[in-house]
């Protein structure tokens, strides 16, 4: 079972308020290296500089979105082992499918509360202590 | 708790963000400019509140940011088309969100029944054939009966429809991965990975080599990501077609050593420079060409929807199109075709790579201002040690000296970039102007149309904050007082829709702030005769066009025959004057009649420091602004002709200007010297008149830190402010135009209107 302080988590939102409340929620899960990053590009950059192990990310977003984000770590060896969940507005359907393509480890769709999320993430990497 | 209370404060400030984006997005769209990205980031604000806000319950904001948002949804996927009508009501729809928020945050409250109408209008707008059969207030009142902002709890992140997972329609299983898995192939990453540089020269080509089959090769050893590099390739009519232009940079995962890689290139030794290093490429040039993997629309194509996991189809596939998807569970041998020289994985873009970690950074202003002060300090310091150092008779090109030189460069140039921290566009305020004109323009029954112009001129954030006053209150003015109502307009030949005009410049260092209204222009007769009637003037007062414009910034004025909803809100044109004068500013009206006025509203760029001369009157020293300085002269006694009883004008070039002693003006002397002993200051007021102020002697062009006389003392008639000079001692900055004035009117009566019209 995965200790939740040693996964390493980007959260990517345009919102700072949202980041905030995210970082917020994490930190109640028990995480403890979160890092925040407010588009995809910047994200990128930030993985490049230093993998994380887990990136949480808003899809609609300025530069480059979710999808995007997405489809750039998976093509880059380095971080293509990383973990992704996609947030969502809406339980969009095709939105979710063409994650899925991409390779999107789970999907969480707002709102949802710091359980659903501990939820979400703990289907990705097991129940976390 | 206290945490979220943090964040509940950053939501706020990022609201106010938000609403301007949403604002501007929107006014953009009435200006034509709807394309999707437009009405995306417009939807994005408001969803983006909407989220925020059912994080801390704000209920009522929820739930008309929901209806709002329902709406932009609509528009953005293309299910309504996109009106001038829908616009104008999305922008009314975008004050009732502001007033929902100002209202979450404690600082007003939300007229529901307005806010339960719009709701009903949006709904209506969002989809027709579904307009309720009730009165449409009572359709919208369940969803926004709720007057009260309670603090909830939050209990989600995010808010929307409440949604379940399970309505995808499809069956969805997180994919799993453990951190012992992410490890291992960092492990085998580490070692494994090669970058190899490819730079061929035109001698590979001539031998009939092939940088696709180096490639292929390549490939053979482990999986290979190449990367294109053609910025050296120039324009089509420049290539020479024998020429070597482009470069690879290939990222080979590999268990054999450099010797295998080395190997490929046996047959080409010498015809290409070659780099192979261990370990990633630079992370700037990946990131240029995961960008460039990235940018185009995911849009796949329905078999690439279909794609099998396993991608070594893909490698073997001629499409061009680059990166595909190389799934987490199989690492893709070959993402790019090797045999394809038209399978370029990417070309690096020409990106500015910045660190990890920059960003912009939040500081609290004080900081600012406390920095602003002690550069304030330093230069004063500066200008101390520089006079001290004169006063020993140091030779200038001495290295003390010298060494002082540098020492003000520095100071200046640390001034220039403090300043600069806190210097922002107008834009701040002027965003908040459409809205002011809608609802004047609505509670006047007038059209208004309000054109923005220079939003991005910068000014100092102190003086950003004075601006909004006065601006709005022109604007009003320019509204109620100053266009016609439709009727009149169409009878006048004129478009129904008036048009002002807000617009920001800098001119001769400072900011010059123009509301230009097309109306009927100042009614002077009306004018001259209530300022008659109050006692504002002498009937018998001959007055230019120019004068009885500004007669309505005499304290007491106000043409308005009952005070309107508007304009008179107990604030008269003469507030909006003090306020401005007290800032070292100038406020003045032209108006035509029949085609509209214009309000001009001056401020220095900063009320810091100052570019001055400093000069010596009657044994005082003085600054005098170096912006209103044309040049300084030493006149000849045949330039000077005499005018009038006591008056005299100096001839500079073909003109004849005013000559003035700064001494006798500000009462420091009774008589003026000869103005052939002293120089000549030709300087330029701010409504372009010259003078030629008449000094002693001139002590040189100095920076200094701007004093406010107001607070420090009291306002003195012709003097701006005070500053300390390097040797301590204090001098007053001489006010130009209000030395002009004086002179050229005499001594001022306090009601003397001609004063103030010329001011």
């Amino acid at each position: 079972m995965p200790q939740a302080s040693s996964i390493s988590v980007l959260v990517v939102d345009d919102q700072l308020t949202m980041r905030a409340l995210i970082r917020n929620a994490l930190q109640q899960i028990g995480f403890k290296d979160i890092r925040e990053a407010p588009d995809g590009e910047e994200a990128l950059k930030n993985l490049l500089a230093k993998p994380a192990n887990l990136v949480i990310s808003d899809f609609n977003m300025p530069k480059m979105d979710g999808l995007a984000l997405l489809r750039a770590v998976r093509s880059h060896p380095p971080i293509r082992q990383t973990a992704f969940v996609m947030l969502t507005g809406r339980a969009d359907r095709e939105l979710v499918q063409r994650a899925v393509q991409f390779g999107v480890n789970n999907y969480c769709v707002k709102p949802f509360t710091v359980q659903g999320l501990k939820e979400k993430i703990e289907q990705v990497f097991g129940q976390l202590t | 708790m206290d945490e979220l209370e943090a964040i509940k404060v950053t939501f706020f400030q990022e609201c106010e963000e938000l609403l301007a984006d949403l604002e501007g997005g929107l006014l953009a769209m009435q200006d034509g400019n709807d394309d999707g990205d437009t009405v995306n980031a417009v939807f994005r604000a408001v969803h983006s509140i909407k989220g925020g806000a059912g994080a801390f319950g704000l209920e009522p904001l929820v739930r008309f940011a929901h209806v709002f948002e329902t709406l932009l949804d609509a528009l953005r996927s293309n299910e309504i088309p996109g009106t001038p009508d829908l616009t104008a009501l999305l922008l009314r729809a975008s004050d009732v969100l502001a007033d929902h928020v100002s209202a979450a945050r404690g600082l007003g409250v939300v007229d529901m029944d307005v806010s339960a109408a719009m709701a009903a209008e949006l709904k209506i707008a969002t989809d027709p054939n579904a307009a309720p059969a009730a009165p449409a207030p009572v359709a919208a009142a369940p969803v926004d009966a709720a007057p009260q902002y309670v603090d909830a709890a939050p209990i989600v992140i995010g808010a929307d429809d409440a949604l379940d997972d399970d309505d995808l329609g499809f069956d969805f299983q997180p994919m799993t991965i453990t951190l012992d898995a992410q490890a291992a192939d960092a492990a085998v990453l580490d070692g494994n990975v090669w970058t190899v540089s490819i730079r061929p020269k035109s001698d590979l080509y001539r031998k009939a080599n092939e940088t696709a089959l180096l490639l292929r090769e390549l490939s053979r050893l482990g999986p290979i990501q190449a990367t294109l590099d053609d910025s050296a390739l120039p324009a089509l009519e420049f290539i020479d077609p024998e020429a070597a232009y482009v470069t690879w940079s290939v990222r080979l995962e590999t268990d054999q050593g450099e010797e295998a890689i080395r190997e490929v290139f046996e047959f080409v030794d010498g015809d290409c420079e070659l780099e192979i290093t261990r370990g990633e490429a630079p992370a700037a040039d990946v990131l240029a060409s995961l960008l460039d993997v990235a940018a185009p629309a995911p849009e796949l194509a329905p078999a690439a929807i279909e794609a099998p996991v396993e991608a070594p189809v893909v490698a073997a596939a001629p499409a061009p199109e680059p990166a595909a998807p190389a799934p987490v569970s199989a690492p893709a041998p070959a993402p790019v075709a090797a045999n394809a020289p038209a399978a370029p994985a990417a070309k690096p873009a020409q990106i500015d790579v910045p660190g990890p970690g920059q960003s912009v950074i939040r500081v609290d202003p004080e900081r600012i201002d406390r920095l602003i002060d002690l550069v304030g300090e330093l230069v004063i310091n500066q200008a101390m040690l520089a006079q001290r150092v004169g006063e020993y008779g140091i030779a200038p090109s001495s290295n003390l000296a010298m060494g002082l030189d540098e020492l003000e460069q520095l100071t200046r140039e640390i001034q220039d970039s403090v300043m600069a921290i806190r210097a922002q566009p107008v834009k701040s305020v002027f965003q908040r102007m459409p809205r002011l004109v809608r609802e004047v323009a609505n509670m006047t029954g007038k059209q208004a149309r309000l054109v923005m112009d220079g939003e991005n001129t910068e000014v100092d954030k102190t003086v950003i904050e004075r601006l909004s006053d006065p601006i709005t209150h022109m604007l009003r003015n320019a509204i109620d007082h100053g266009l016609e109502s439709p009727e009149e307009r169409k009878a006048a030949g004129k478009n129904p829709e008036g048009v002002v005009r807000l617009a920001a410049l800098h001119r001769s260092g400072r900011i010059v702030i123009e509301v230009q209204d097309d109306g009927k222009g100042i009614n002077r007769e009306r004018v001259h005769s209530i300022a008659v009637k109050k006692g504002l003037i002498s009937p018998d007062l001959q007055l230019t066009d120019e004068e009885i414009d500004n007669l309505i910034f005499l304290p007491g004025f106000s043409t308005a025959d009952k005070i309107s909803d508007v304009s008179g809100r107990g604030v008269g044109m003469d507030v909006v004057k003090r306020s401005v004068q007290a800032l070292g500013g100038r406020i003045s009206i032209a108006s035509r009649p029949g085609q509209g006025s214009t309000f001009t509203l001056s401020l220095p760029l900063t009320l810091a420091v100052l570019d001055g001369m400093v000069v010596d009157v009657a044994g005082e020293t003085l600054v005098i602004p170096l912006a209103c300085i044309v040049e300084s002269l030493r006149p000849k006694a045949e330039e000077i002709r005499p005018l009038g009883p006591v008056g005299s004008v100096l001839a500079v070039r073909d003109s004849f200007v005013p000559l003035i002693d700064v001494g006798l003006t500000l009462n420091y002397r009774d008589r003026s010297p000869a103005a052939t002993e002293g120089v000549v200051l030709l300087v330029e007021g701010e409504d372009g008149s010259r003078a030629a102020l008449v000094a002693d002697a001139i002590h040189g062009q100095r920076q200094v830190v701007i004093k406010s006389l107001e607070q420090n003392y009291q306002q003195v008639e012709g003097v701006a402010a005070a500053t300390i000079l390097g040797d301590g001692r204090v001098a007053l900055i001489l006010d130009v135009d209000a030395v002009i004035n004086l002179r050229r009117r005499g001594p001022p009566l306090p009601s003397d209107p001609t004063l103030i019209a010329a001011e």
